[in-house]
């Protein structure tokens, strides 16, 4: 799959294709899971209709993950290999991951307020993700900074790929200093717990976000491959001269 | 061999001659560190009852914000007049220099900070075993510290205005040590040195650090002269 998709043209093919499907998908799975998650679902016993929230913000921080995941994969294969695509690969879902972990974060605030009483706890898990966008907010400033666009990339997939491999360390102390400090702790019911009604939306959400992921990476490189072209072509003749200014 | 041991104490006696002949500029950090204690003290209302709970977390603070000041120009020194390339064309491997590089900042930059944390803890009127736990704390977790600066450093060669990028892409890899070595230097007072879980969980970071940090710092240095 990956050594099928390394070749250019074969993968402007495959995207020209998978990106308007992946966007339709998205459109309708996001669309009927909003459904299912605001209207066609019960609302908790506890929270009442906050819980919806949750429709919004789970997936999110998945999708978020994800991508940094992704990341640091499309990193590697380019670290290894030097194949540009997977340069454009990693840059392109640096942008819509941030996004979503921000996303995440802010509609895990306004849960928090409903549900907790406040907008931000140091809860592990909520530090950990708050991390996470200060490692996707790092990766971006590489690539804007260094002129070079190469050597841009070289270094943006060794921070992504250093800081995929801290983040279960990261996770790992966080998680152990707030149990230290935070003796009541809340935590969400377990996903395979959920009845039906429930995670169906869920699930609706999710795979309707990773669509929406896919469309948005994969039309962002086709757009890279489209602007690598014309940079490529002679600038068109001068058709007009000093003298006639 | 012997020729290779040149090299590396040779890189390393450089940094410390240059250091030396700086003007002073070397201890930069340490007045950085003096400064931020004091300025924490004054903004939390110098009452010892209120300090010295905060103490340790401000006297690490101060140490990992001084720290990070002190990588921009690790490497990008270097760089700019072309020693690299020396090094590079000398046949050295990139990380027997970055870890030359690394043990000279460890000897100009933290060397200092722990011989002066007494009088860090003195501003705090703290008791004699957190300064113990601090003192070790700061030997056991430093070579994470360094390692990860110089990985930052290495990244931003030849950035422009790198400083505050710097702190931005070494800080989530500092967290961890953050979190352990303040627990560790509190929670040291009443046990031995090993039995303390979090200088096991520090030593255990520094050398993932040094495995991950010194070769990724060669690597970054590498695409400068590619």
């Amino acid at each position: 799959m990956i050594s099928f998709l390394a070749n250019p043209l074969r993968f402007k093919k495959f995207a020209n294709v998978a990106a308007p499907i992946f966007g339709l998908l998205a459109l309708f799975l996001i669309g009927s899971g909003l459904y299912f998650g605001l209207y066609n679902s019960p609302e908790d016993q506890l929270q009442g209709h906050s819980v919806r929230i949750m429709y919004v913000h789970v997936p999110a921080v998945w999708t978020g993950m994800a991508a940094y995941a992704g990341m640091a994969f499309a990193s590697l294969l380019a670290y290894i290999w030097r194949h540009p695509l997977s340069d454009e690969l990693a840059r392109a879902l640096a942008l819509p991951g941030a996004a979503f972990t921000a996303l995440g974060l802010l509609t895990g605030s306004l849960w928090g307020k409903t549900s907790w009483g406040t907008y931000w706890q140091w809860d592990g898990r909520m530090t950990s993700t708050l991390i996470l966008l200060f490692l996707f907010i790092g990766y971006m400033a590489v690539w804007a900074g260094i002129d070079d666009k190469r050597r841009a990339a070289r270094i943006a997939g060794l921070v992504a790929m250093v800081g995929s491999i801290n983040l279960p360390i990261i996770k790992f102390s966080v998680d152990w200093w707030n149990t230290l400090h935070q003796t009541s702790s809340v935590s969400m019911p377990d996903a395979p717990g959920l009845p039906g009604s429930i995670l169906l939306p869920l699930m609706l959400m999710t795979f309707g976000y990773t669509f929406f992921l896919g469309w948005l990476v994969l039309s962002k490189m086709l757009n890279k491959i489209a602007s690598a072209k014309t940079r490529r072509k002679r600038p068109a003749a001068a058709t007009t001269t000093l003298e006639k200014l | 061999m012997n020729r290779l041991r040149n090299r590396f104490g040779g890189v390393i006696i450089r940094d410390i001659r240059i250091a030396l002949r700086s003007g002073g500029a070397w201890l930069l950090g340490l007045v950085f560190f003096a400064v931020f204690l004091s300025m924490s003290a004054i903004a939390l209302g110098g009452e010892f009852k209120t300090l010295r709970p905060l103490a340790p977390a401000l006297i690490w603070l101060a140490v990992v914000f001084s720290l990070l000041f002190s990588f921009e120009h690790l490497f990008s020194d270097d760089a700019e007049d072309g020693s690299l390339e020396h090094i590079k064309l000398s046949g050295m491997s990139m990380n027997a220099y970055v870890l030359a590089k690394v043990c000279a900042h460890w000897l100009l930059a933290i060397l200092p900070l722990i011989i002066a944390l007494p009088l860090a803890v003195l501003l705090f009127d703290l008791p004699t075993d957190i300064l113990l736990g601090l003192f070790v704390s700061m030997v056991i977790a430093s070579p994470a510290l360094v390692c990860y600066g110089a990985f930052s450093g290495a990244c931003l060669v030849g950035f422009k205005g790198g400083g505050f990028l710097l702190v931005l892409l070494t800080i989530p890899l500092v967290i961890p040590v953050l979190i352990f070595a303040v627990s560790g230097a509190v929670s040291f007072q009443d046990a031995s040195l090993f039995q303390v879980l979090e200088f096991q969980a520090l030593a255990g970071i520094s050398l993932i650090a040094a495995a991950i940090g010194i070769p990724a710092a060669a690597a970054a240095l590498n695409t400068v002269m590619e």
